[in-house]
């Protein structure tokens, strides 16, 4: 008996060391299993907590000199030192954007761990990207949820499977700029009103428009009504702003170009022949405006040189709220850029992303720092030159009460639309229409010309890309 | 010594140090060129995960698409003016700065000199930008004078007229170059023909088409094949000043090349574009090779 007792003892013995053992575990595991699914407070998109990714390197591509996102890279130690995960910046020429990314992520070189494209260029990357649908039901819940709190314009980047492949952290739209002082002046308003029979205030006709920049024209002072940014493949964007605001998109139902024929192409040859005229004829625009990109409007307006502006303005909105900045001028307005047509369909909307190339060495790592990006900061301090593509926060900084932003930002964004609407119009058709487009505002082309030419270079691209095989 | 008369180890390193070059054609020559030609002949569009074989088609393309044509011809006319033009200013200074150097004080041949090859010192890119802003309608000093004259301001980089102020500036740029090769010939040509053509009755310009021309054909010789190899593939002020337009007004080969890959990223079409426009850039080369063979001979 002793010996078949000290047999049981030993063997009571083991379990109760067992049992202890995996008492003592307990604690342990279930602090590890809350671990894998706990978020750092106040985050959100939320961030994993416990630094997951700890000492993992990921590189990130974007615009060089781009001054809305600075505030994102500035905040990016606040990143590592929640995260553990090191940012390493790429800049990159804003003209390479496109090309330089496409080039590593189709070679499947691995050398970014996030891609970061515009909505111009976006269509060319989707072969090459992770789908992201699981990734946003995480974290939104389900996809209804996530698109819901963006803007429309989301919709319009998702690919042919109707997946989501990039995670908005950036929109823009161009508005007018206007010289408050010049706009409220007694004088003015009475002489605009004499002549006009209408008050003067920021147009919300293309009437009222050519009205008020006819009558700010005086050469004498060296003041135009209007300057814009219409040089080049800005100008390019900001013909296509004003058609798109008219209600049109670039492709019918049948993916065929609408300016192509019928009322489309009625209001494109309209639109093209009052950016000619603005400046050849009616001569209320500023000539250098057929050269001129969003930074030398900004300065040129700010030099007193124009009463009203048009461009990707939001990105000088807090320094032209400096007083410091505006000696000249005055204080400055904004408005919603008036529809050719009166439609209220919005314009073409600027839609900055990111996603995961398949070829991404660190993808969860990459996940959080996308996420990191929509917070609430950076996204505030970023919106000192952007709008957030989230409606709420968007709200936040424009429309109520001390935002950042002023409300014609958002009334303009809210229904604008992306201008790329397959992939293939990424490249040539755009390549080819900024050229057509200087040399309509040269005078070398018609707009009859200009648009039908450009119509006919989207039909060749999307023919040769297989759209129109019956 | 000849190969056979060589040592075993001579041998060996003597086939080492040509192997170093060799590897170097190879690398550096050989392969991107070999590589340029197989996508010419394909249709390589990363956009769209397409690379296909397709002969002849992007060659076909380059003469068939609407301006083709215009932009091999803008190539020729703009290095045609542009070596013209440098070549012209920069022996006209060369040749004023060698009679200052005899008719007047050593300060006055230097001043020249300073004032002719300033432009050498600018980055081509930041002289690109410089020039773009002076003919700016509203903050450029061109429409300031204009207007100061009472005649109208313009955007100039925006009308018919920007390929040739793109041209204007090329030559501004590059005529330093020209006239410090030229001043150089010039300052050493031996001076005895030279003096024997003034005892035999010989004008200024007789002794200039005589004696000196001929005299300084070698220099002539290498400046232009320089010049013209270099403006054929120009591509900084044409870029900075216009991006090849308005419209393709001022698009060059090269232009065309760098929009094709980079722009469009169609890199079969821009590979044939590539080897297209090295067929001009070797016919010079070349010729510059039978000249001085036949000079030698």
């Amino acid at each position: 008996m002793n010996t078949c007792s000290k047999a049981r003892r030993g063997r009571i013995g083991f379990r109760f060391v067992a049992l202890g053992l995996v008492v003592s575990l307990l604690p342990l595991m279930g602090a590890s299993l809350a671990l894998a699914g706990a978020t750092i407070p106040g985050t959100f998109p939320p961030l994993k907590a416990g630094k997951p990714y700890n000492g993992i390197t990921i590189t990130v591509p974007s615009q060089k000199g781009w001054a809305s996102f600075k505030p994102a890279v500035d905040l990016t130690p606040k990143f590592e030192e929640m995260t553990g995960i090191k940012v390493n910046y790429d800049m990159i020429p804003g003209s390479e954007i496109p090309s330089k990314q496409l080039l590593e992520v189709s070679q499947g070189t691995g050398a970014y761990s996030v891609v970061q494209q515009h909505g111009i260029s976006f269509g060319a990357f989707f072969r090459y990207l992770q789908p992201m649908d699981e990734r946003i039901k995480e974290v939104w819940g389900s996809v209804e949820k996530f698109e819901d709190s963006f803007f429309p314009a989301q919709q319009g980047v998702k690919g042919k499977d109707g997946k989501h492949y990039f995670i908005p952290f950036h929109a823009n739209v161009q508005i007018g700029y206007y010289r408050r002082a010049l706009f409220e002046d007694a004088k003015e308003k009475a002489a605009f009103k004499a002549k006009h029979g209408y008050d003067l205030a920021p147009p919300t006709t293309i009437k009222q428009v050519e009205d008020i920049a006819a009558f700010f024209t005086r050469p004498a002072q060296n003041m135009y009504g209007l300057s814009a940014n219409w040089g080049g493949g800005q100008g390019f964007g900001a013909f296509m702003h004003y058609y798109y605001a008219a209600g049109h998109d670039q492709l019918g139902a049948d993916q065929r170009p609408t300016m192509k024929a019928g009322k489309g192409r009625e209001d494109a040859v309209r639109i093209a022949r009052w950016m000619q005229e603005a400046v050849y004829k009616q001569k209320f625009t500023n000539p250098d405006s057929v050269n001129f990109q969003t930074g030398q409007v900004s300065d040129y307006f700010l030099s007193g040189a124009a009463a009203m502006a048009f461009g990707w303005l939001s990105d000088y909105w807090i320094f032209m709220q400096n007083p410091e900045n505006t000696k000249q001028v005055g204080p400055v307005g904004a408005f919603n850029f008036p529809s050719f047509t009166g439609s209220d369909s919005g314009g073409y909307s600027s839609w900055w992303m990111m996603g995961i190339p398949k070829d991404s060495k660190q993808p969860d790592a990459a996940w959080e720092y996308i996420k990191w990006v929509l917070n609430k900061s950076p996204q505030v301090e970023m919106a000192a030159g952007q709008l957030p593509p989230m409606k709420q926060l968007a709200y936040e900084t424009a429309v109520k009460p001390g935002g950042v932003n002023p409300p014609a930002l958002y009334d303009a964004f809210k229904a604008s639309r992306i201008l790329i609407q397959v992939p293939e119009m990424s490249q040539q058709p755009r390549t080819k229409g900024i050229d057509l487009y200087t040399a309509l505002m040269a005078n070398k082309l018609t707009p009859e010309q200009f648009v039908d030419e450009y119509a006919a270079e989207i039909d060749r691209t999307l023919e040769r890309a297989g759209y129109y095989k019956k | 010594m000849t190969v056979a008369g060589m040592g075993t180890q001579n041998r060996i390193v003597a086939g080492i140090l040509l192997a170093l070059p060799a590897a170097y054609l190879v690398a550096f020559y050989a392969y991107p060129i070999a590589q340029l030609a197989y996508l010419s002949f394909r249709d390589v569009e990363p956009a769209y995960g397409t690379n296909d074989f397709v002969g002849l088609a992007n060659f076909r393309e380059i003469f068939a698409m609407p301006g083709g044509w215009g932009h091999i011809l803008r190539s020729f006319l703009y290095t045609g003016i542009c070596v013209s033009a440098s070549f012209a200013l920069g022996l006209a200074f060369a040749l004023l700065t060698a009679a200052a150097e005899e008719a007047f004080p050593a300060q006055v041949s230097t001043l020249l000199r300073l004032i002719v090859v300033t432009p050498m010192i600018f980055i081509p890119a930041a002289a690109g930008v410089m020039w773009s802003f002076a003919y700016t309608e509203h903050y450029g000093w061109v429409n300031h004078l204009l207007a100061l004259l009472g005649l109208p301001t313009y955007p100039w980089l925006v009308s018919g007229a920007a390929f040739y102020l793109v041209m204007l500036t090329d030559i501004w740029g590059w005529t330093p170059f020209m006239y410090l090769i030229l001043l150089a010939g010039l300052q050493s040509l031996p001076r005895e023909p030279l003096e024997a053509a003034r005892v035999d009755g010989a004008g200024t310009w007789q002794s200039f088409w005589q004696v000196v021309l001929p005299m300084l054909r070698p220099v002539i010789l290498i400046a232009l094949t320089i010049k013209t190899l270099d403006t054929y593939r120009a591509f900084d002020y044409l870029w900075i000043m216009t991006q090849g337009g308005p419209g393709t007004s001022s698009t060059t080969l090269t232009i065309a090349t760098y929009k094709t890959a980079f722009m469009e990223l169609r890199l079969g079409q821009a590979s044939a574009y590539g080897l297209a426009t090295m067929i001009f850039p070797l016919a010079v080369v070349n010729l510059f090779l039978l000249l001085q063979q036949r000079r030698a001979a």
